[in-house]
């Protein structure tokens, strides 16, 4: 037991109480990032240096991989991509599913089927979707363009455009929010409600109930829904190949499917990993960011 | 403008009170708050049509004949009703009675094992300090960042050489150790309660595991509503996992018989939404109950503040 | 305490519900599962699993129509002995649902032939297949017989996956060889060797909509089209816009790995060269063709563009819903086309060019895994399964074996003149010339597709795209030099 382990000093203050308890509750997880993580993620760093078709024995290749990745066009073109996608769906998807959460929290009737109908998105199966938004998003016979119609705008052609593909992604990503909405309406529930009966004591409109109240007390959470939204956006690519396939003329291939690409249609596992790392990075830089930032807005009750 | 509703759950609404020390009269606070709903509804049910859309366009697809499956652009409605496709879908071809039980067990022993190990690491994080804490958690936070395609084979080779390809076990068994992403969504929940409710136990003498089960947990119910949920559906419709580690037909899943409507050169649509809805069922009766813990959650949070 | 109490209250609840939930649905599966059994095959007690292990059937595929057929077959020998004693043979294919009880019934039947071996059968879905056996063949083992796809196959040999099967066909005085198309072997063939046996192998043809064509009161296409009168007829067949447009071809002439038969060759084209070294797109013969099939999109607006054209789900491929007067695509199509009653089609040999006439022969084969322990087993599964009677047995719509499509057309529904066309096209000019097959051909093909569609979209020009293209493509030719 780790806890022996840490008591055979025999100083026991508080806080290494504290500290000894933190390791023995903390075990469950890192007993499984040795036993599970650990070994497949040394072996993708390894794999970086090497070139593995799967076939036959890895060979070590040095920085090869890497100095390939940095002259390479499309890699960049991907970065580029990858925010545009990420940036693009957080924005929206955070908002949008806020406001909804906010909706769905009122106390109104048949709310518990609105939840479940907001959820639906996220349930139904992914070749459904896909089909329905093709035929949403198709140029002639799409209802989009449809209802553009209506009011005299030629719609575009959707994910057949360089420049329209993207944003029919994006959308398409935050109408799948439905874990986001959840994980907002758990949250709201955190808020007691004597915090809003003080605020209307002192005579706040809705507007300083929701921004001095409701918005600091769910910072946690919208963080929370940032910081992993943006992991998960950076790192998309189902959502893509099923749609598009990183087309037209690669507009829309994010690194995601570019790394899925390489490993999986092109089986060159060493490039495949390098570009794995090279995500890492990223992502890592844009989560150290928004940690940094939420010193300045995120309010926590243990610090 | 949506927030400041009584927050009595699902309940009527209690009386309302004077606000802005008086401007407004009890009337026109009345008719703001009826004009308000009004549009939550409008709002409401225009979100549902879009939000339902994709469910009904697999009821629909799953009641066409073979022939109008094909027609494009499709029809929403289908000419006849052919329900025989869930007939035909669930018994006609593969085994999908074994498939159910088969992800019934993964599905709820990796929950099982999600819950047990995701709450006691999330309660370390928020509310215990040691000196490796802050590493720790960067790293557990490191490895939501590794992308997944790159580990897959890496993972596979490991429990190959474990003897564990064509078993539940690569399935299950990681599911006991712990996902980060709930790990950080709880710990993010267990640093909004109160530390004065924590403290107050401490003195008492209460145990961490204590402090835990009648603090912590009953506080964060609908944040352990939502992993469950999440743990749930992420189990439930996993697909590449199950396929590269099962073998055997009769040890498959629903998602991996539902993946083999797919023939390399033609679909299925009618029968494969068919089972779809079917196996979607579960996750639609365990959303529903879960949503009402949503709700619940307020009434105990307003015990909290005493 | 009363929130304690409640939070376990209703963890219990949610366990019983969805406890609950599961013997509600396994029932329903019970419920219905007697219906169609009891409609088609009489009597069946309760609780029987629909696909009873002795007897494998179901609607599409009656246990007793295969037994019958399976009598009424004449199975190959061959003198690859049985085993002596009982061998487990592993045996990795891609099926959909429907496939999968055919092949389910052809093993039940191999099984009583050859009791000495147990088979194995791993059925995984087309998509994720290639995925799931080069991590098995990372994690070191793979399965004693093996599907591939053409296009892998080169890979797998380069990389001394397959075992050759020369030494089991020569002990297998009935194999013959003649039945299988020559032209198209070469997927499957290095330095002389043939490490696959193919299962269905299908030329591209010029399927037209004949209610389309009777409505313009034209005649339908037949082998005397050139490429020019082809393109001709998409623009005179193209009609209205929108939603009810109607297009005279489709799709537009795509970057892929069988280009060069399909639309280069017949002008003395090609992407690459032969031994697929060398990019020869950019040499004027491959230039004045892809600027004919530009300007039929361009200017006449006779095919979909990408942006109409949706690649990714076939359910919208315009020729199947009846929105295309002409496609060139496998055989293997007619399938489904026999199945819908929206349209009237026909299919004719592709039209020639200056330089004569092409058409890619794709399919795919089983192979051996050189690892397997069981080589003479999996020798004799695969006699069985890829032979002629074999392929007739399980119904397949293009099968590699030449006389088993007659039979199996007649069982399917697809009209004696279209797999005439077929068969001749099969014997005398589709070949697997012409499609790309080395391991570098994915990489290929997918650099090229975004220098194309860019041309497609009108963002860049012929010319420069083209050298582009030959600029990318040429550094990753060097891949194909697998030792």
């Amino acid at each position: 037991m780790p806890a022996t382990a840490f008591s055979r000093r025999g100083q026991t203050t508080p806080a290494r109480r504290e500290a000894r308890r933190f390791y023995v509750f903390v075990s469950p997880w890192a007993i499984g990032f040795v036993l599970f993580s650990g070994v497949p993620i040394v072996a993708s760093i390894l794999m970086s240096f090497t070139h593995w078709n799967l076939l036959r024995d890895p060979t070590w290749v040095g920085l090869a991989n890497y100095q390939k990745m940095i002259a390479d066009p499309e890699f960049w073109e991907s970065i580029v991509n990858t925010f545009y996608f990420g940036a693009g769906s957080v924005a929206l998807g955070v908002v949008f599913t806020f406001l909804l959460a906010l909706l769905l929290n009122q106390p109104l009737r048949f709310q518990g089927l609105f939840r479940t109908v907001m959820y639906l998105p996220s349930v139904v199966s992914g070749v459904a979707t896909a089909l329905l938004w093709l035929n949403i998003l198709h140029p002639d016979y799409g209802l989009i363009n449809k209802l553009l119609a209506l009011i005299g705008v030629q719609g575009p052609g959707w994910l057949g455009t360089m420049e329209w593909a993207m944003p029919a992604l994006i959308l398409m990503s935050v109408w799948g929010a439905g874990n986001t909405i959840i994980i907002y309406l758990a949250g709201l529930q955190g808020i007691p409600k004597t915090l809003y009966e003080a605020a209307e004591i002192d005579g706040a409109g809705w507007w300083r109930r929701f921004w001095n109240v409701t918005v600091p007390m769910m910072s946690p959470v919208i963080f929370f829904n940032v910081v992993t939204g943006f992991i998960a956006s950076l790192q998309a690519y189902v959502l893509i190949l099923i749609m598009t396939e990183g087309g037209p003329a690669n507009a829309t291939m994010v690194l995601g499917l570019y790394i899925y690409r390489h490993a999986f249609t092109y089986f060159d596992m060493g490039y495949a990993a390098a570009l794995s790392w090279a995500m890492f990075l990223i992502v890592i830089a844009v989560t150290l960011i928004q940690f940094r930032l939420a010193r300045r807005w995120v309010h926590y009750e243990f610090k | 403008m949506l927030v400041e509703t009584p927050r009595e759950g699902g309940t009527a609404p209690s009386a309302p009170r004077p606000r802005r020390g008086g401007t407004v009269t009890f009337e026109q606070a009345e008719r703001i708050r009826k004009v308000r709903r009004a549009g939550a509804y409008v709002l409401l049910v225009a979100g549902t049509a879009v939000f339902v859309l994709p469910f009904l366009w697999m009821v629909t697809t799953s009641l066409k004949s073979d022939a109008e499956n094909l027609a494009f652009p499709p029809e929403f409605f289908p000419d006849s009703f052919n329900f025989e496709n869930y007939v035909r879908g669930w018994t006609g071809n593969l085994p999908f009675n074994s498939f159910l039980i088969n992800s019934v067990l993964i599905t709820a022993l990796s929950m099982a094992g999600n819950l047990v190990s995701c709450v006691l690491p999330a309660y370390a994080f928020a509310r215990m300090r040691a000196r490796a804490a802050g590493v720790l958690f960067a790293l557990m936070l490191a490895t939501m960042m590794i992308p997944r395609e790159i580990t897959l084979v890496p993972k596979y080779v490991m429990f190959a050489k474990l003897g564990w390809v064509d078993s539940y076990l690569p399935l299950i068994v990681p599911e006991f150790f712990g996902v980060a992403l709930y790990i950080f969504l709880l710990r993010q929940f267990f640093t909004t309660i109160p530390q004065e409710l924590i403290d107050a136990a401490r003195i008492d003498g209460a145990s961490e595991l204590r402090i835990l089960w009648k603090i912590m947990l009953p506080l964060s119910k609908p944040a352990i509503a939502a992993i469950m949920l999440f743990s749930f559906v992420g189990n439930w419709n996993q697909l590449l996992e199950p396929i590269i580690y099962l073998r055997t037909t009769e040890k498959f899943t629903i998602p991996l018989g539902l993946s083999m409507f797919s023939g390399q050169y033609a679909t299925q649509y009618n029968q494969m939404m068919a089972v779809s809805i079917i196996s979607m069922l579960p996750i639609l009766v365990l959303f529903f109950i879960a949503q009402k813990t949503f709700i619940r959650g307020v009434t105990l949070t307003g015990i909290a503040g005493r | 305490m009363d929130m304690n109490a409640m939070s376990r209250r209703d963890l219990l609840a949610a366990i019983t519900m969805t406890a609950a939930a599961v013997p509600m649905l396994t029932a329903c599966g019970g419920d219905t599962r007697q219906r169609p059994q009891s409609q088609v095959t009489g009597p069946v007690k309760s609780g029987v699993p629909a696909l009873d292990a002795n007897r494998p059937g179901n609607d599409t595929w009656p246990f007793d129509e295969a037994e019958t057929l399976n009598n009424s077959l004449t199975w190959p020998k061959t003198d690859v002995p049985d085993p002596a004693s009982k061998v487990a043979l592993s045996v990795a294919i891609t099926a959909d649902v429907v496939a999968e009880v055919r092949n389910a019934q052809f093993d039940f039947f191999f099984k009583q032939r050859h009791p000495n071996i147990e088979i194995r059968r791993e059925t995984s879905p087309f998509d994720q297949y290639l995925t799931k056996y080069m991590a098995q063949a990372a994690g070191g083992g793979l399965p004693d017989v093996m599907y591939t796809h053409y296009s892998w196959a080169q890979n797998f040999i380069a990389n001394d996956v397959f075992q050759p099967l020369d030494e089991y066909v020569a002990r297998t005085p009935s194999f013959d060889k003649e039945d299988l198309p020559a032209n198209a072997l070469g997927y499957f063939e290095r330095d002389g060797k043939l490490y696959g046996l193919p299962t269905d192998l299908a030329p591209k043809m010029l399927f037209y909509n004949k209610s389309i064509f009777d409505t313009a009161k034209m005649d339908y296409p037949d082998d005397s089209w050139t490429v020019e009168q082809m393109l001709a007829a998409a623009a005179k067949l193209t009609s209205g816009s929108g939603a009810s447009k109607i297009y005279g071809f489709t799709p537009m002439l795509l970057l892929e790995a069988d280009i060069s038969a399909r639309g280069l060759m017949q002008y003395g084209g090609r992407f690459l060269n032969a031994d697929e070294s060398q990019v020869l797109l950019g040499e004027p013969a491959a230039q004045k063709v892809l600027g004919m099939w530009l300007d039929a999109l361009h200017k006449d607006e006779s095919m979909p563009s990408i942006a109409e054209l949706n690649q990714v789900l076939e359910k919208v491929e315009p020729f199947k819903i009846g929105k295309a007067a002409m496609t060139i695509n496998g055989a293997w199509i007619m399938t489904e086309l026999a199945k819908q009653d929206a349209f009237e089609w026909g299919a004719t040999h592709t039209p020639k060019g200056p330089e004569g006439r092409f058409t890619p022969a794709i399919g795919s084969a089983l192979a051996m895994s050189a690892g397997s322990q069981h080589k003479e087993a999996a020798w004799i599964y695969l006699n069985e399964y890829l032979s002629s009677t074999g392929q007739q047995f399980r119904r397949i719509s293009a099968p590699a074996r030449q006389s088993a499509w007659l039979p199996n057309a007649e069982a399917l529904g697809i009209p004696k003149d279209v797999i005439e066309a077929c068969q001749t096209a099969m014997k005398e000019y589709a070949s697997s010339e012409g499609v790309m097959k080395l391991p570098a051909s994915k990489k290929v093909v997918e650099t090229a597709k975004p220098i194309w569609e860019r041309t497609l979209i009108g963002k860049s020009d012929l010319r420069s795209a083209l050298r582009e293209l030959t600029d990318k493509v040429t550094p990753i030719l060097a891949e194909n030099r697998i030792s």
